[in-house]
């Protein structure tokens, strides 16, 4: 899959806009202090707290029938964070996904008013809570011949329950944005994620890039968009292009297009048969796709509301990289939303 | 000899006696204030970097608020009151251009003008101010209201439970005579 000509694109377009624009543009970058995925270079701004609640709902492939994804389990994440300079974040979040907790920390390391860009430091440390096995390739039966035990051996031996240092990972992002006329604003976000455990074939240390950017339509209405370009995700098979035609059944495949051509052809494949293998047993391969959202921002006074349509349903950030669920290509896609709330913990003076 | 003392007299009487009368007050020093009360919220906040000139001669007074560093505690806040509502990146300056009825060194002044705020003008506004001298400068403080609505600053129907459309506004200023 060539991730790379759209980052260079993005990149050209980021960095050429500080020679052709000579006059600072005010105001601000992003309307709160995330994106979809990832948070903007957006200080929270001292002894000011962020509450967060975001959703992301199943898949909307079915459409009203499961009411676009409403009617299966969301992913939810409940957020706090607190400024402690201007400069300086600190934050904690629960994900319902893998129960997830994460301390995350947001510094500003370069201002736009001094420096073309403004440039931030992001920080994430995870622990996933729930319990979480992998099964030994070899299995060993168990002999004793007493059920009890034998199950409990089987488990034992087959299985290996991942200790809580193993479910731990972090994650180490630079956040350049730069505004680059007044409605847009582009972010581009290299990341390092740390993994202290993986299966098989999965390495523990992954990157990606992170881009991001809105467009603002009306005073309080942005068009967002944001996409994580990441060379490897955490899908199961050997090579893309074969995991792409996974079915819901092992060793069935779907049929390629050459295949589909070919044997309509020369009459070798019936069309009830394509129909059957490319779409009734056709199920999205998890984590094969390059997380993509597009959405709307909408500001309702010291509100922020992101409504979005997404492949990923990650929200945790240490568990972005490991890609997209769905596939928009396939028709697949989860809705998604993102609430934002400030308030000041700040005593205000009496100036009156 | 003489004649030289008495010109070089002359002229340093001239010249102190004009330096001495002073024709411009300068403001060096001020900061803004402002509040909106509803019975939900109360957004207080300051800034603004504030020049002006008074022009003993013609009473003519100008001042103009720098708008970008107006902030409130709440970050968020401050910058939705930037993009959406003062717009400032569009209209980065708040100006006030009018005469004063006297000029005092302390007690109450009246000044009535042109208020410029948001590309929108508003005529005969009054501004009243308390003067109140110290050593060589003199401190003003003035409380007046500014409409939005007057401005051209709408308030969205979600949000009028939480901003009032009347903002009161506290200035402070050290003139300078100079």
């Amino acid at each position: 899959m060539k991730v790379q000509l759209p980052i260079w694109f993005f990149v050209l377009l980021f960095v050429g806009s500080v020679s052709v624009q000579s006059q600072t543009v005010y105001g601000s970058t992003f309307m709160g202090s995330s994106l979809i995925f990832m948070p903007t270079t957006e200080e929270v701004g001292k002894k000011n707290l962020v509450f967060r609640f975001n959703h992301r709902f199943g898949n909307a492939k079915s459409g009203l029938k499961d009411f676009y994804g409403l009617d299966e389990g969301s992913n939810t994440q409940l957020a706090l964070d607190y400024g402690i300079t201007d400069k300086w974040m600190v934050g904690i979040a629960r994900t319902s996904f893998y129960k997830t907790t994460e301390l995350r920390t947001k510094y500003t390391l370069l201002s736009e008013g001094t420096f073309p860009f403004q440039v931030s430091f992001f920080g994430v440390a995870g622990q996933e809570n729930s319990d979480q096995s992998i099964s030994y390739t070899t299995y060993t039966q168990s002999w004793t011949g007493n059920t009890t035990i034998d199950t409990k051996l089987n488990n034992d031996l087959n299985e290996y329950q991942l200790t809580t240092t193993d479910k731990r990972s972090y994650l180490a992002s630079l956040l350049i944005s730069r505004k680059i006329t007044d409605r847009i604003s582009l972010q581009i976000s290299p990341m390092y994620v740390h993994r202290n455990f993986t299966t098989f074939r999965i390495s523990n240390d992954r990157t990606g890039v992170d881009i991001g950017g809105r467009i603002k339509i009306t005073k309080r209405v942005d068009l967002t968009f944001e996409s994580i370009f990441t060379p490897k995700r955490d899908y199961s098979g050997t090579n893309y292009a074969t995991e792409e035609l996974k079915t819901d059944y092992t060793s069935i495949t779907q049929y390629t297009s050459d295949q589909i051509n070919t044997g309509l052809a020369n009459r070798s494949l019936t069309l009830a048969d394509i129909i059957y293998r490319n779409i009734y047993l056709d199920t999205p391969v998890k984590y094969n796709t390059i997380p993509v959202a597009i959405g709307v921002d909408i500001e309702t006074g010291g509100h922020v509301f992101q409504f979005f349509v997404s492949n990923s349903r990650a929200i945790a950030h240490t568990q972005l990289l490991r890609g997209g669920e769905y596939d928009f290509f396939k028709k697949e896609y989860c809705l998604g939303f993102n609430i934002l709330r400030q308030f000041s913990l700040d005593t205000p003076k009496e100036v009156w | 000899m003489r004649g030289l003392f008495l010109v070089l007299g002359i002229f340093f009487l001239a010249s102190t006696s004009l330096f001495s009368q002073t024709k411009i007050w300068k403001v060096t020093d001020g900061k803004m204030y402002f509040k909106s009360e509803t019975e939900i919220e109360t957004i207080q906040g300051d800034g603004g970097r504030v020049t002006g000139t008074l022009d003993l001669s013609t009473k003519k007074i100008l001042i103009e608020i720098g708008l970008f560093d107006l902030k409130t505690p709440n970050r968020l806040q401050t910058s939705h009151m930037h993009d959406n509502y003062l717009e400032t990146p569009l209209f980065p300056i708040a100006k006030f251009e009018g005469t004063v009825d006297s000029i005092k060194e302390s007690g109450e002044v009246k000044a009535k003008g042109v208020l410029d705020i948001h590309g929108k003008k508003k005529d005969n506004f009054v501004i009243t101010g308390n003067l109140e001298k110290k050593e060589d400068t003199f401190e003003q403080l003035s409380y007046f209201t500014v409409i939005l609505p007057d401005f051209g600053i709408q308030i969205p129907s979600l949000v009028f439970l939480k901003l009032n459309k009347n903002i009161q506004v506290k200035v402070k200023l050290i003139w300078k005579p100079e």
